[in-house]
């Protein structure tokens, strides 16, 4: 899904116009974006454990 | 007159089949839009969890400085954050808070390919504001719960219903034909 998208999704589901389906895709967008953000953390984290110990 | 008979019989048979159809139909939709509803709960669930480890995750970082020092040093991953972090905006515009629509300013003003030294650390700041910010997330797809357990409950009388409606349907239907049979015997 694009930015784009999500944000039209998004003013959808703020005048409540939104179709379940709709709701259900925003939704699995925003777990998949969380679940991606947890794992650049991670990813910073691990590189910086390394540069620290060198 | 046994013709008239006939007819009258073809045309009440070509209605049940019609409106078992129908309500074939009606059920069948209901059932497609109760499965939706129920992942929207599993969905809305799984959130919850990854927004408490999201706050977790970057709480345990440290604090924007240090946040922002180690994008600095990791562009790849802070081009990563930054258009994750765009896209967070985008869906945040139905919550309609301050704090959302200054998220969104951000993401927007950052342009990844054009990115300063003092630009990571806005990043990071943005990142805790996301942070900051899921607690709306959470609150607001509390409300989406609840809204579906209510949709629930109105699908399942639906449901109900429709299914009453079928079993008087097929109990006539039977009538008919159990009366029939007796005629022809």
């Amino acid at each position: 899904m694009t930015q784009e998208e999500i944000k039209i999704i998004g003013e959808k589901m703020a005048a409540e116009k939104a179709s379940p389906t709709e709701k259900l895709n925003l939704l699995r967008e925003i777990n998949a974006i969380i679940e991606g953000l947890r794992d650049d953390i991670a990813d910073l984290k691990a590189s910086k454990k390394i540069s620290d110990s060198l | 007159m046994k013709e008239n008979k006939f007819n009258e019989r073809i045309v009440s048979k070509d209605r049940l089949i019609k409106e078992e159809k129908n309500l074939g139909g009606d059920i069948e939709s209901l059932e497609s839009d109760e499965m939706i509803n129920g992942e929207i709960l599993k969905e809305s669930e799984k959130l919850g969890v990854n927004l408490e480890g999201l706050q977790k995750d970057v709480k345990e970082f440290g604090n924007e400085e240090e946040l922002g020092k180690a994008l600095e040093k990791n562009p790849g991953i802070a081009g990563r954050i930054l258009g994750r972090a765009a896209k967070i905006a985008g869906a945040l515009v139905m919550f309609n808070a301050v704090l959302v629509g200054s998220l969104a300013e951000e993401t927007h003003h950052l342009n990844f390919a054009e990115m300063q030294s003092g630009d990571f650390k806005d990043l990071a700041t943005t990142l805790f504001k996301i942070v900051a910010a899921s607690g709306v997330i959470s609150l607001a797809y509390e409300g989406i719960k609840r809204a579906v357990h209510k949709d629930f409950e109105k699908e399942s009388d639906k449901i109900v219903l429709a299914m009453i409606k079928g079993r008087e349907f097929r109990e006539k239907k039977g009538d008919k034909k159990r009366k029939k049979e007796k005629k022809e015997k």
